[in-house]
């Protein structure tokens, strides 16, 4: 196909100008960017700053822009990112995969070790850079995937038990290291990203089975077991029992934020309260409103059809992703794409449903809105290596 | 990547992420859509406090724009529960020690102030929990300095400023003027039932209680405004929702068809009327009992109210900012009803100042005419009676069994003569004998003057007054008597009932409003008014525009026929010299050329008292109206117990009328609190006091 096309180009005038040669190669990526896609990110951006300026602004003047002005600035840094990680053929980048994932794995070890990593409710997951706070569990998402694709294209979707444990010794060693922290919410999206992976790596149908088998099991046990602190066990089982009373004081108040956060979503009705008018969001009711609940806030504010037109939004990028994924020239690049896509698609549901309390509340945040450097940027980053994979197709 | 397989597995992805979105459309569709309304309520109600603005209540006004009812600030101590709550209980008590102190001692006269008081008062459920609740109303001023000056030794405390109704003339109209008072339950119970969304009411809002303030009450009430603060999980006011504030806008401005001039001197003439009759010796000792009174002045044109004046009386300055129990058993007892407007609630015989409407009811059922003369010889002898013959003998009792002669109508009306009125009554219930007339010929003739039936006027709790008729006597008999042989007998109406009937006797009852109407439909030539006492209803200080109210309405159309004149004759010789008239002694010196008076004098038996088993003093009545052949004012006292109606009520009529006739009503100046000394001017006044006997 490609060949068809430049034979079509050929007959086509040169032109003189700079840029000539770009323009004159119809197979050059600079011609196939995810135009959609970028629209999309853009669109949310904006719909994620201003709901972060609306839930950290404060209910009275003067009102508090430091949330604003350092959001806009990880935007800006994010976009950056994204150019450049789009810039560089993602077939550079699966041959630099062994040292992108080891490197993933040094930086979840040194957060461990107390006074390289620091501690913040009472998670061992961060590291002080300057002002900064740097979360390697978000990069350890990427670095999985990235990991995992790189050697299940080399299976080629022939997966014998032996590689089928290779490949969950791949996905399991972050999520382990993750663990330690313990960050369950970054746990559980890997989990869920490795469940798709294998999925599309084209593990057979029995080995699924058996895996979920494991995992429902594993959930029990580690449920039952010592592993998971009491409070994120309630935060599970308050999840299943939204309206019974209880008498544990986390439980209480992961009770009361999921019933502030369904009233504030629910207030907003089908056209929201108007920006900067939720008086739930302006009064600060939902905790964590700026970077977990985020959606709250879009819920109030922006009623339905705000609310629904960012969920088509998010979807839309999911489905860019996806088309990505089919189109992609090789099957390392399907791999990132469905790894990536697989991410998003949890993290939304995750986060989005805590909120609607249709998931048990975890510590996730929502890809593009919610306020965070970390975030912020490892999603920008995997959208460059969407565009990278999506804009090289031909290439 | 092209392979069959990954496609499919990739399309297995996709449904799943497709279904997890669906799921999540699903779940906001439910939370926004279906139960939107229910979280917006919940949200509402958790996340807004309103705090109400009261409204100051409108004016009330004089036809002439003087301000009788007007709103001052009073200094209202409260105090902060929230504070208090946040203090131990050890300071807690102290501090309400020390304010019951302080407001005892700041009060003297009132009932002593107590903690346990104070402490009730906070845990009422009645004071919304965002805003002070109020201890003590109309605060002196010097606890007002004293609380603001050691302020830190009353943490919690605040005395701020409210407004309240205050009377400029205190007494003056108070019973048409009427008093706010504090929402009753029954008040609260009746509100909620009507739905006010106009006017909101709190359960701390005053209420009209009686008079104006009770029947404009929908006009003088503001309307509320509000502050809507949002609050914080907390409950505490984090920013106003300036959008949702209200101002508070005033009530209206009610102008009264009242002069209040006119109010004072109709004030001061009953009253003073009322001593004078005190100090005349009857053959019951002196008539300590003419102590209360109403009067009444109608403009004949229109049925205005101009003055309505009723004793005793009170001071509505002494209810606001709450009263004292012994005070309120004061103004409550029934023995003297001081709350009472005698001008319209309460109904007396009206004697003979009836003989209008009997006159009115002979001359339509045929049974005299203008020029019927009757022989007068001091007494009437019933005819075809069978009883002894005391009984079938009624005796003119003011007469000492002297006759006036042969009486024309005219003169019958002029002298009082009552046994032209007694032979009219039996004349009437011996035509219903003879199958000519049914057995309330009489009564239905004289429905149609309004007697028996409210007047209309709007001013709350008037009674109707009662016209007996066989049916009401029948019934009447039946609920006193047990035995049906003695009801049968007892309420028979026999014609000595139809004599008493003619001259006002009897079971016969009107308000004195109601006779001054009567009289007034008679003097205007024919047009029976409802009564008014509001002339104009303004927005609060502004001319403009005017609310819609009824304007003069006309009741009935009497037609008193070419007999009009004649009667005319009648009234205008009561006060004339040399006439014979019942009050002449009384209007004389009274400018009669410039300004003729017509009355007619009533002195009403009021039976015997129950404890010396002696005949009570008689009611003293009078109404004239002036000037009489183009009336413009119609007048009338009743003054109960003071004698017959020349020896109080003809003077006190006249002591209305004469600054009215020599036109020094429109300088005269109100004195300041509209205060004055009955007895003073009792000494003072040259008014003549006419004599019984006459009558």
């Amino acid at each position: 196909m490609a060949t068809t096309y430049q034979h079509q180009r050929r007959t086509l005038s040169p032109q003189r100008r700079p840029m000539a040669t770009l323009r004159r190669n119809p197979a050059s990526p600079f011609r196939h960017v995810d135009l959609v896609l970028l629209g999309c990110i853009a669109t949310v951006n904006v719909i994620g700053a201003l709901m972060v300026y609306s839930s950290t602004r404060g209910p009275t003047r003067p009102y508090d822009l430091s949330f604003l002005k350092k959001e806009i600035m990880f935007l800006i840094i994010g976009n950056l990112v994204m150019a450049g990680v789009a810039a560089v053929d993602y077939r550079r980048i699966r041959d630099f995969a062994p040292f992108i994932y080891g490197g993933t794995l040094l930086l979840l070890i040194g957060v461990l070790v107390p006074g390289i990593g620091s501690r913040a409710k009472g998670t061992q997951g961060w590291y002080q850079v300057g002002q900064f706070q740097l979360q390697p569990s978000e990069m350890a998402k990427l670095g999985l995937i990235i990991g995992f694709a790189a050697v299940a294209a080399q299976f080629r979707g022939d997966i014998d038990p032996r590689r089928l444990g290779v490949l969950l010794g791949v996905a399991g060693i972050p999520m382990a290291l993750v663990m330690l922290q313990p960050d369950l919410g970054t746990t559980l999206v890997s989990a869920a990203v490795t469940f798709a992976l294998l999925l599309v790596a084209g593990i057979k149908p029995r080995y699924i089975g058996v895996i979920a088998l494991i995992g429902a099991l594993g959930t029990a046990g580690v449920l039952s077991s010592g592993v998971l602190a009491q409070y994120q066990k309630d935060r599970l089982t308050t999840f299943v029992a939204q309206d019974s009373p209880t008498t544990q004081k986390h439980a209480r108040n992961d009770a009361y934020n999921l019933e502030q956060a369904k009233r504030t979503i629910g207030s907003g009705g089908i056209a929201g309260k108007g920006v900067f008018n939720g008086p739930q969001t302006r009064l600060g009711n939902v905790p964590e409103q700026h970077t977990d609940f985020i959606f709250t806030a879009v819920g109030e504010e922006l009623g339905f059809i705000g609310s629904a037109t960012l969920l088509a939004l998010l979807a839309t990028i999911v489905w860019r992703v996806w088309r990505a994924a089919q189109l992609a020239r090789d099957e390392f690049g399907t791999l990132v794409c469905a790894g990536i896509m697989a991410m998003f698609v949890f993290q939304i549901f995750e986060n989005v449903g805590m909120t609607m309390g249709i998931m048990p509340i975890t510590g996730i945040p929502l890809p593009f809105v919610s306020y965070g450097g970390s975030s912020t940027i490892t999603s920008f980053v995997c959208m460059g290596l969407v565009l990278s994979i999506h804009m090289r197709r031909f290439s | 990547m092209t392979s069959d397989s990954s496609h499919l597995r990739l399309g297995v992805l996709g449904i799943a992420a497709l279904s997890l979105f669906g799921a999540l459309f699903a779940r906001l569709w439910f939370l926004q859509i279906v139960s939107g309304s229910s979280y917006q309520a919940v949200v509402s109600a958790t996340s807004e406090r309103t705090l109400i603005l009261p409204a100051p209540r409108g004016r009330i006004l004089d036809r002439n724009g003087i301000e009788m009812v007007v709103n001052r600030a009073s200094v209202l101590v409260s105090v902060d529960t929230v504070a208090l709550a946040k203090m131990t209980e050890d300071r807690r008590t102290r501090l309400l020690d020390r304010l019951a102190t302080e407001i005892t001692r700041s009060t003297p006269g009132k009932p002593a102030t107590t903690v346990a008081f104070l402490k009730r008062r906070l845990n009422d459920q009645r004071f919304s929990h965002l805003s002070p609740v109020p201890v003590l109303e109309d605060a002196p001023k010097d606890l007002e300095i004293l609380l603001r000056e050691r302020a830190d030794e009353f943490p919690a405390v605040t005395a701020g400023r409210k407004t309240v109704r205050s009377y400029p003339y205190h007494q003056l109209a108070a019973h048409v003027l009427g008093y706010v008072g504090a929402l009753s339950d029954t008040d609260w119970a009746r509100l909620q039932k009507q739905n006010l969304a106009d006017k909101p009411y709190v359960q701390t809002d005053e209420i009209g209680k009686s008079g104006v303030e009770a029947r404009y009450e929908t006009y003088l009430r503001g309307r509320p405004g509000q502050i809507v603060y949002e609050v914080d999980a907390r409950g505490r006011p984090v920013r106003e929702m300036t959008a949702k504030r209200i101002a508070p806008q005033p009530g209206d401005d009610v102008y009264l068809s009242l002069d209040a001039k006119l109010q004072f001197k109709t004030e001061v003439a009953l009253q003073v009327s009322l001593k004078r009759a005190q100090a005349i010796h009857s053959t019951n000792g002196y008539r300590v009992n003419a102590t209360a009174g109403g009067s009444v002045v109608i403009d004949p044109r229109n049925g205005q109210v101009l003055a309505m004046a009723s004793f005793p009386t009170y001071d509505p300055s002494t209810l606001v900012g709450g009263i004292s129990q012994e005070d309120w058993l004061k103004l409550t007892d029934p023995s003297a009803k001081v709350l009472t407007n005698r001008a319209i609630q309460e109904a007396y015989p009206p004697g003979s100042t009836f003989k209008l409407a009997s006159t009115y009811a002979g001359l339509r059922l045929g049974l005299i005419t203008p020029d019927t003369v009757v022989a007068d010889p001091g007494y009437f002898i019933i005819p075809g009676c069978t009883g002894p013959p005391a009984g079938c003998r009624k005796n003119s009792p003011s007469l000492n069994g002297g006759g006036l002669g042969n009486v024309s109508l005219a003169t019958a009306l002029t002298k009082s003569s009552d046994v032209y009125f007694y032979k009219l009554g039996n004349d009437i219930w011996a035509t219903h004998i003879n199958g000519a007339l049914p057995d309330d010929a009489m009564q239905q003739q004289v429905l149609a003057l309004g007697f028996g039936a409210k007047t209309g006027i709007d001013l709350p709790s008037e009674v109707p007054g009662r016209v007996p008729t066989p049916a009401w006597l029948a019934d009447f008999s039946r609920t006193i008597n047990k035995d049906p042989a003695a009801a049968a007998a007892n309420g028979r109406w026999q014609s000595g009932r139809s004599i008493d009937l003619a001259i006002g006797q009897g079971d016969m009852l009107a308000s004195p409003l109601q006779i001054a109407n009567a009289y007034a439909a008679f003097a205007n030539g024919g047009k029976l008014y409802q009564p008014q006492v509001v002339s104009k209803i303004t927005p609060y200080q502004k001319a403009g525009p005017l609310r819609p109210i009824p304007g003069p309405k006309v009741l009935r159309t009497i037609d008193w026929g070419p007999a009009r004149d004649v009667m005319l004759t009648g009234f205008e010789g009561v006060t004339q010299p040399g006439t014979g008239g019942t009050a002449s002694l009384v209007f004389k010196g009274f400018d009669l050329a410039n300004f003729p008076v017509a009355g007619k004098t009533g002195t009403a038996q009021t039976g015997k008292d129950p404890v010396t088993n002696r005949n009570k003093d008689d009611n003293s009545l009078f109404v004239g109206f002036a000037p009489a052949s183009n009336a413009q004012y119609v007048a009338m006292s009743m003054l109960e117990h003071a004698g017959a109606g020349a020896e109080a009520a003809a003077p006190s009529v006249r002591m209305i009328f004469e600054p009215i006739a020599d036109g020094s009503l429109a300088a005269f100046q109100i004195p300041d609190g509209g205060l004055f000394n009955p007895d003073d001017i009792a000494k003072l006044t040259k008014v003549p006091l006419g004599q019984g006997g006459t009558d």
